[in-house]
């Protein structure tokens, strides 16, 4: 168990040295036609002597095509923080060993308690132009020992859903020179065991990569990882659906009904010798998050469901396989 | 039913969040608003006009207007909630406007500014929350 502990590096970061920061932890869970989204942020502002400056506690649901969302804005004077531990009035993030535990009240409340099952892999400062930085906690396959959510329509039990998990963290606010793309993939069958996450940071233009990155995991490990010039990634189409779900919901009066910038699919081609992987991702129902950058724009987060094939070819041994997972990208609406 | 809760009190709640949280940008709100006051009818139950007071945006009981905005409450709730977007209030007769295009547009360009004010404050996620519980 000791390789799959999620605490092994510090837990939870807390407020940066100096100047401006965010941190969060990401859960994603698939249980058969139910995609489940679980954010927790926090934010810190540069001069600011509070223990948070801003919490946020977001859930979304998808299933048959269609969204529920709940974005819970928590009095972050009340929050609580430790190494292990965050509380933010009545909802709480919890990591012990190989295992978290989240419960959330209020709407589309919900409580899980996950198990790793991959070793977690780390990307220690990554570049978000001008010196700002994103540490990266990754933990593309995680399964949910018990857990249930109550979706407007009844409960759903997720014992045994599959997940994925990741933990930020970094010196910098929303609004600056970045934008990313990431995403993970999980098997369409139940029996495989195999995982990909990749991430692909560049400028807010979207004109120049500043890292990428896939990582392959199957049989419990980390298989193969491909950096830089490794790696192609390529945007393919153009989403021409709107999103499913816009939150905070209030947003939407001022954001184009439409995706901005969001591809159709995505396309990941990796080589390097003796490994190949190729990843074919096609976009089906989105949701978007607003988040406010700076005094007048604003972030946009964007979830998009995705299907894939993949095809893997390690060293002769070959797998072809199709699966399901989420694909992130941040865009920047006004200033 | 319960009968709902009216708009103009929340609203006033809202602009006073505003006005203390993000003075300088609450001012320039004032100031877009100044040659283009809003009369609002809400159903046949509210009626007040949006007017650029000293410090910022101000409710008022009655005035002269430039732009004149007919809704139902709940149409104000189908659009914070998602459900609806303007330009479908606007083609399903949900959202009757009337003005000249120049100020149209300019009472889009305010509340654009109220809705991105409003999602940097905390305070006034709550008070959308209270509107729609």
């Amino acid at each position: 168990m000791s390789g799959r502990r999620l605490d092994r590096l510090g837990g939870l970061r807390g407020r940066p040295a100096a100047g401006a920061g965010q941190e969060w932890l990401h859960l994603s869970l698939r249980q058969g036609g139910l995609d489940l989204i679980v954010n927790l942020s926090l934010a810190w502002q540069a001069g600011s002597a509070q223990a948070v400056d801003e919490a946020r506690v977001m859930v979304i649901a998808g299933e048959g095509g269609r969204f529920v969302g709940a974005l819970h804005q928590p009095s972050a004077a009340r929050a609580r923080l430790g190494p292990s531990a965050i509380t933010l009035e009545g909802h709480r993030l919890q990591i012990v060993g190989d295992t978290l535990t989240v419960e959330i009240s209020g709407a589309l409340p919900l409580s899980l308690t996950l198990q790793a099952t991959l070793p977690p892999d780390l990307s220690h400062r990554l570049p978000l132009g001008g010196g700002a930085t994103l540490d990266w906690l990754v933990l593309p396959r995680m399964r949910c020992v018990e857990g249930w959510v109550d979706l407007p329509d009844g409960r759903r039990i997720l014992d045994g859903a599959i997940a994925y998990h990741d933990h930020n963290w970094g010196a910098f606010s929303f609004g600056q020179d970045f934008s990313w793309e990431w995403g993970f993939v999980l098997p369409e069958e139940a029996d495989q065991d195999w995982a990909i996450v990749f991430s692909r940071l560049g400028d807010r233009a979207q004109h120049r990569t500043r890292s990428q990155g896939l990582l392959f995991y199957q049989g419990g490990r980390l298989r193969a990882a491909f950096t830089g010039g490794e790696l192609q990634i390529e945007a393919t189409g153009a989403l021409r659906r709107a999103p499913g779900l816009t939150l905070p919901p209030a947003a939407g009066l001022v954001l184009p009904p439409q995706g901005l910038g969001v591809p159709g699919g995505w396309t990941v081609r990796a080589r390097a010798p003796g490994r190949s992987l190729s990843l074919s991702l096609v976009a089906g129902s989105t949701a978007r998050i607003a988040t406010p950058a700076g005094d007048e724009g604003l972030t946009l987060v964007y979830e998009v469901l995705t299907t894939a094939h993949i095809e893997v070819n390690l060293h002769g041994a070959e797998l072809r396989a199709m699966g399901r997972g989420v694909t992130e990208a941040v865009r920047h609406h006004g200033a | 039913m319960a009968p709902e809760a009216p708009l103009r009190p929340l609203l006033a709640r809202s602009f006073a969040i505003l006005a203390a949280e993000r003075p300088a940008a609450w001012a320039r709100l004032g100031d877009r608003l100044r040659a283009c006051p809003i009369a609002i009818a809400l159903g046949e139950a509210e009626r007040f006009v949006l007017v650029a007071g000293p410090s910022g945006p101000l409710l008022a009981d009655e005035g002269p207007a430039r732009v004149w905005v007919g809704l139902e409450s709940s149409t104000v709730r189908d659009l914070l909630q998602g459900a609806l977007r303007l330009d479908e209030a606007v083609a399903a007769d949900r959202l009757r406007l009337r003005g000249q295009v120049e100020d149209l547009l300019t009472a889009l360009d305010c509340l654009d500014g109220y809705v991105h004010l409003s999602l940097r404050s905390a305070q006034s996620a709550g008070l959308c929350g209270e509107l729609l519980r």
